[in-house]
């Protein structure tokens, strides 16, 4: 009698969508980086301490969101804040969602320019008991005046998703997608 | 000359196994066309690979190919493979052929020069050696035209 044999193709799938999230989140960080005017030197010494914090937190499911928050040196406030929101799937999904990196830099395009002088930082958001990661320090996020919101496609593979958010007051413009606050 | 492609899948792996996986393919080029300056073109590739992590995440790395004489191999850097896929980086056809270049070029083509800036390609033309080139070569997006870059870093 025959042996029937098979190979799960999801055993890493859990793998594979925390890479690729990890990998498309540092990817729409550096075109914004570039497209706002803003020095990527920061983000390119701070690879390995994002990928460690990315990794271990979406592998855990314990990511809720992370943040890109631009500010002036010393403001409390924030200028703009770019936000990716995770979900997490039982069922994942084989279908790869490729992340909104053309709708993102054509905003960033229209958006107006920032003041010289902004600089940025990379906050994220766990749930409580969330594992620590070497290099990240507690931290709250800057608040923002009169922002308005612009979202994107969502995107991700298997288990993870994420969502996008533009969070600022440089839209001018979109009026139809914005929404005030 | 003969144009070999190759791949190297990026989205479903980090960019630190990528950049093993290619480090071993160039370093296994140079030696199966018995390239003489084997140390120094094994430091450069390690030189080189070091630079690029910005590059790989921002994902302007559109290939990378490597010139042995009449032969050149073109790795291309695919973001968004099936999660099935495999890379092609088998280089053993070069067993088969009888090259024994006396130089060595890697052209690195971008897919957007602008980003790659901001991400800190300009470290990279400056690499070049007495018997290895290194090139940088910036694609038009739009037209998808190329525009040499010379070994020094200036248009």
């Amino acid at each position: 009698m025959a042996k029937i044999r098979g190979i799960g193709v999801g055993a890493n799938v859990m793998e594979k969508s925390v890479t690729y999230v990890c990998n498309t989140v540092i990817q729409l960080f550096f075109r914004i980086l570039h497209k706002r005017g803003l020095d990527a030197g920061f983000l390119s010494s701070s690879l390995e301490v994002l990928e460690n914090g990315l990794r271990t937190w979406l592998g855990e499911q314990k990511l809720k969101e992370m943040h890109l928050e631009v500010s002036l040196p010393h403001s409390s406030d924030a200028l703009e804040d770019w936000k990716a929101i995770f979900e997490y799937y039982a069922e994942p999904d084989e279908n790869v969602r490729k992340p909104p990196v053309e709708e993102v830099e054509r905003i960033c395009q229209e958006l107006r320019a920032l003041p010289a002088g902004a600089i940025y930082r990379i906050v994220a958001v766990t749930e409580p008991d969330a594992s620590d990661v070497p290099g990240w320090i507690a931290s709250s996020l800057k608040p923002l005046r009169d922002a308005t919101e612009r979202p994107f496609s969502g995107w991700g593979y298997g288990h993870v998703g994420a969502k996008f958010f533009y969070h600022g007051g440089f839209l001018d413009g979109l009026h139809n997608q914005q929404k005030d606050y | 000359m003969s144009v070999t492609d190759k791949k190297i899948l990026v989205g479903f792996k980090r960019v630190d196994d990528c950049l093993l996986l290619l480090c071993n393919a160039l370093k296994e080029s140079a030696e199966l066309v018995n390239f003489e300056y084997l140390d120094e073109v094994k430091s450069l590739i390690e030189g080189m690979i070091k630079g690029f992590p910005p590059l790989l995440y921002a994902q302007v790395l559109e290939s990378l190919e490597i010139c042995l004489g009449d032969e050149t191999i073109k790795i291309l850097f695919d973001y968004y493979p099936d999660p099935l896929e495999d890379d092609d980086l088998d280089m053993s056809l070069l067993k088969l052929l009888s090259l024994k270049p006396e130089r060595l070029g890697f052209n690195i083509i971008l897919n957007d020069e602008g980003c790659a800036r901001c991400v800190g390609v300009e470290r990279l033309p400056g690499l070049s050696t007495e018997h290895i080139e290194v090139v940088v070569i910036a694609k038009d997006k739009e037209t998808g035209n190329e525009s040499e870059r010379s070994n020094n870093g200036e248009n």
